[in-house]
């Protein structure tokens, strides 16, 4: 007990003590509340026992005061030493603010307004995703009239970046699912007696879809939130102001040299990922099902034609234009603290393989219909 | 302000700070007393910054020893309160929550005496009452300085350290930072460290001035005495182009 309280017929005076600190003022603000008081009855508070106090118990005394008050009673407070008195003066005098109520609406109509803001702001993104790429064509074209203000050092830096130094982990990446189709098919067809067929699972979901979808979402993952991140800062430490202050246009000496050189990488690196898979998935069909390379290679051909080549190269470029465009569209977008720069990062890797995906959809409806 | 037979709060002896090779603090002293106001300058490198978080137990220092005259003996957390130059409150917290941040870790007080706390300190500071559900990146410079004063206020410290609290503030702004320093300092008898290159701010607010050179507090005393100093640097300092501009308003 914080309090000790003797009560006489007309007075009830409450005593506190000791050094009482905000980790007291909870239990204090209960005790005090629990007191039974009536109308007219006259209260002292003694703090002739109490060495220090801190502006929470202050902020406690002063407000159970007024409510007392309130009440119709008569508070006084007795002996408390200069430091407490001055603090409760403090509080007194800088106690006016409330904290302004936060504004709580019913849970459904508030479920379907963040249903609708979500909503206006996807497609607000979206709009400006696209007139976003509307800039970065233009200045494209600008770029190709006079090719010398094309930037070259950027441009090779980039491709370094984004294609030499992700060969290691686009490779390895590839050769794994390669195997593991190999592996997996193999099991399955066995059992109706197709096992010969795994070399064309392999071939055809390789060529056409596996090797440039995971180089894809390896790309995004590794440059294309490196982009969002590296103009993000920029765009924190206000560079980009700067740029344009100083009369460079951040979008050609940011943005077009990144997103060339995805559309140059990208079908490379897609070719290399075909390699590294088939290879994959033919050390794998050596060695559980004793296919030698020879034989696999026989089968390879008959299994496939080149289209089936094209049919995945040709999608590298445009993945690489919407990794780009999207990484550097939200490196662009971040505004104010760095917690921004966190936000965009994620939502760029989200949006390009959303965007890679969704891509890769319609363009297999285009090769069905085109009968490919 | 202080007569020099108090003991002090916390004092400073013998300290050595090095990076690799790169001596910053060599054989430093120095005292910080009950409820003054003790500004530190120095030039750019020469260790203000690294003093303050020295004393604060942010960086361990090569030698010497920092002595907390308090209980404990030792840096006790809920009695310093610090300013970090641009605030450093946390960016995905309100500035209410930013507040309550402190009292939230050591528990057991009820959600609304924290909601009443956060608005006195929001008070006591300045800030408007809207500011409570603002994130930091949706507040000015200063009020930015003014939540991250609130928040080391949130404790009731004794002592205050502030780091450059009127860098990047206008005049205006700045004056008025100082008069809210000075304000606390009589009302809660705050003891308060503040690094600053402002010299207004030197002239309004401190009792005392510690100078940093030659990797020592080379005099610590209030800027009428250190106008007299023959030291170069002091001389320099106090009787620069821009001091003089700045007794002259």
């Amino acid at each position: 007990m914080l309090i000790s309280i003797e009560q006489s017929s007309e007075l009830t005076t409450l005593g506190m003590s000791g050094s009482l600190s905000i980790g007291d003022a909870t239990a204090l603000a209960k005790e005090l509340a629990a007191i039974p008081v009536k109308p007219k009855q006259y209260l002292v508070i003694d703090g002739h026992g109490v060495a220090s106090i801190d502006s929470a118990i202050a902020l406690v005394l002063k407000k159970q005061m007024y409510r007392w008050q309130s009440q119709g009673c008569h508070v006084a407070l007795k002996s408390f030493n200069q430091q407490a008195t001055d603090i409760m003066a403090f509080v007194d005098k800088h106690s006016q603010y409330r904290m302004p109520p936060k504004v709580v609406r019913p849970s459904m109509i508030s479920v379907l307004e963040d249903i609708g803001v979500a909503t206006e702001k996807i497609i607000k993104n979206f709009t400006h995703l696209i007139a976003f790429s509307g800039l970065v064509v233009e200045r494209l074209l600008l770029a190709l009239r006079h090719p010398s203000r094309l930037r070259v050092t950027p441009l090779v830096a980039q491709l370094d970046q984004i294609g030499f130094r992700a060969l290691a982990i686009v490779g390895l990446i590839t050769f794994l699912i390669g195997a593991v189709i190999v592996n997996q098919g193999a099991f399955y067809l066995r059992q109706v007696g197709a096992d010969v067929f795994t070399v064309d699972l392999l071939s055809i979901t390789m060529l056409r879809e596996f090797g440039i979808l995971l180089t894809a979402v390896i790309v995004a993952g590794r440059s294309g939130s490196a982009f969002t991140a590296q103009i993000g800062s920029m765009q924190l430490n206000e560079e980009i102001d700067a740029m344009k202050t100083l009369g460079m246009n951040p979008i050609d000496v940011l943005v077009l040299p990144r997103i060339l050189a995805l559309v140059l990488i990208m079908p490379l690196l897609a070719f290399y990922a075909d390699l590294m898979g088939l290879l994959g998935g033919a050390l794998t069909a050596w060695v559980t099902l004793e296919v030698s390379p020879v034989a696999f290679i026989q089968r390879f051909e008959e299994a496939v034609t080149v289209s089936s080549f094209y049919v995945g190269i040709l999608k590298a470029p445009f993945f690489g234009i919407m990794i780009g465009l999207s990484g550097c569209y939200e490196g662009m977008c971040v505004r104010g603290s760095a917690e921004k720069l966190g936000f965009h990062t994620t939502r760029s890797v989200v949006q390009s393989i959303f965007l890679v995906i969704v891509m890769d959809a319609a363009f297999a409806m285009i090769f069905t219909a085109l009968d490919i | 302000m202080t007569d020099n037979n108090q003991t002090p709060l916390i004092s400073v002896r013998g300290l050595h700070t090095r990076f690799g090779s790169h001596v910053i603090h060599e054989n430093l002293s120095l005292d910080i007393y009950q409820g003054e106001i003790l500004g530190i300058v120095g030039g750019s490198g020469t260790g203000k910054s690294v003093l303050l978080k020295e004393t604060l137990g942010l960086i361990t220092p090569y030698k010497g020893e920092i002595t907390f005259h308090n209980d404990q003996g030792q840096l006790d957390k809920t009695s310093i309160g610090v300013l970090f130059q641009d605030g450093a409150l946390f960016s995905a917290l309100t500035v209410r929550q930013n507040i309550q941040v402190p009292m939230r870790e050591m528990g057991g007080v009820a959600m609304d005496l924290m909601d009443d706390l956060a608005a006195l300190k929001i008070e006591i500071v300045g800030l408007p009452p809207e500011a409570a559900h603002k994130t930091p990146s949706q507040l000015s410079g200063g009020m930015r300085k003014r939540a991250g004063l609130a928040r080391a206020l949130s404790m009731d410290p004794k002592i205050v350290f502030l780091d450059e609290p009127t860098a990047g503030l206008d005049p205006m702004g700045a004056a008025e930072f100082d008069d809210l320093i000075l304000q606390l300092r009589n009302d809660l008898g705050l003891t308060v460290v503040m690094v600053t290159h402002d010299l207004d701010s030197l002239y309004r607010v401190t009792d005392r001035v510690a100078v940093l050179a030659e990797n020592q507090v080379i005099a610590a005393d209030s800027v009428e005495e250190l106008e007299k100093n023959n030291h170069p640097w002091i001389r320099a300092y106090f009787h620069g182009v821009r001091s003089r501009q700045s007794e002259e308003r």
